[in-house]
């Protein structure tokens, strides 16, 4: 039968491959310490925007943006909780700026937090805005609280 | 294979929701393997690709109680990786046109340069990067272990489920016949559809 002999063929494959590139275990460790993320409190700000095309509403537009002109910088949004976040992140040779705007979020207790639970304090200034300069890539997502209080989360993104 | 899978992702994410840390060891375990080959069939290097499917798994977590369908999150994940991917791809300003990213050059296949065990190994590896891009990306993705469903595979690719069984036909077709043609003398019966392999 060709079905048999198919599925010996892409055995042998997954053989090979299983061989030669396996997952490194950093990657495996850091999927089985991600349910330590799991949060409960925050209500959620959504993604609801996404230059580099995360959203599918948004794909196929930023796709073509993306072909006439590679090198933009991307914009992210996120709304909920009361509260909007918008981000602008430009590539640079030392690492990512990124330059955000909480709107409606109280101005203390901000926090960016990354995809290995560390955690850093945002210095927000009188319009909510914050500059962070040099940051690595890999998925973070930010923590204040609203104007009345309550905790919100962002949606992880990869920057 | 994928009815079963769904009852059994149904059960574990009902775990899940109550932070049963067995149960998301089990959904890591188990789909830790696919998400790095839908990265590798996208050409993603490593770093790329450990951030990609931590990205994913986070938003697996912050969405776990929410998640709708929770008996397809292995077709859930498949699509939350290839956006990524694409994210990514995009961030390293390549140009990536909907649909061509399979034409992105793979100048760094990390299996072209590693120790395979046997001679037949190897050629059987040039063989398979001589398909086809498209062919290369569905076969890398149907290499992940555990096997991955169809409806997975779909959502890693973004083709439809039923072309998935057909598809894999021709590729694995198209490869006999690279193989029959290549100066390593594979035994007959690997490159005739109906030979036995090895």
């Amino acid at each position: 039968m060709t079905a048999d002999r198919d599925d010996e063929l892409l055995e042998w494959l997954r053989r090979i491959a299983a061989e030669a590139d396996p997952v490194p275990e950093n990657i495996g460790v850091a999927a089985r310490s991600a349910i330590m993320l799991h949060d409960l409190d925050g209500e959620l700000a959504e993604l609801i925007a996404d230059s580099a095309g995360t959203t599918s509403e948004l794909e196929y537009e930023t796709v073509r943006r993306a072909a006439a002109d590679p090198v933009e910088d991307r914009l992210l949004s996120f709304e909920g909780g009361g509260v909007r976040v918008e981000l602008e992140i430009m590539p640079g040779d030392n690492g990512l700026t990124v330059i955000g705007q909480l709107v409606g979020a109280a101005p203390d207790g901000c926090e960016l937090e990354y995809g290995d639970g560390h955690r850093a304090t945002l210095e927000l200034d009188e319009l909510g805005r914050f500059l962070l300069d040099r940051t690595r890539g890999g998925p973070v997502r930010m923590r204040c609280s609203s104007v009345n209080g309550s905790p919100v989360v962002t949606s992880w993104v990869n920057l | 294979m994928d009815k079963q899978r769904q009852v059994e992702n149904l059960a574990l994410v009902a775990k899940m929701r109550s932070d049963d840390p067995a149960a998301w060891a089990a959904v890591t375990d188990r789909y830790t393997n696919l998400l790095w080959y839908i990265a590798r069939s996208m050409r993603l290097n490593e770093e790329d690709a450990a951030d990609a499917i931590q990205t994913t798994w986070l938003r697996l977590v912050e969405r776990i109680d929410t998640v709708r369908q929770p008996e397809s999150i292995g077709s859930w994940l498949a699509t939350t990786m290839r956006r990524e991917c694409l994210a990514a791809l995009r961030r390293r300003s390549r140009v990536v046109v909907m649909e061509a990213w399979a034409d992105v050059p793979d100048e760094a296949d990390p299996l072209d340069d590693a120790l395979l065990r046997t001679e037949q190994d190897s050629a059987l590896w040039r063989s398979f990067r001589s398909l086809k891009p498209r062919c290369q990306s569905l076969l890398r993705v149907l290499m992940a272990e555990p096997p991955p469903g169809y409806a997975e595979v779909a959502a890693a690719l973004d083709m439809p489920v039923g072309s998935v069984g057909p598809t894999r036909q021709r590729c694995l077709a198209a490869l006999r016949e690279i193989m029959a043609a290549d100066p390593y003398p594979f035994d007959p019966g690997t490159t005739e559809p109906g030979g036995a392999v090895r």
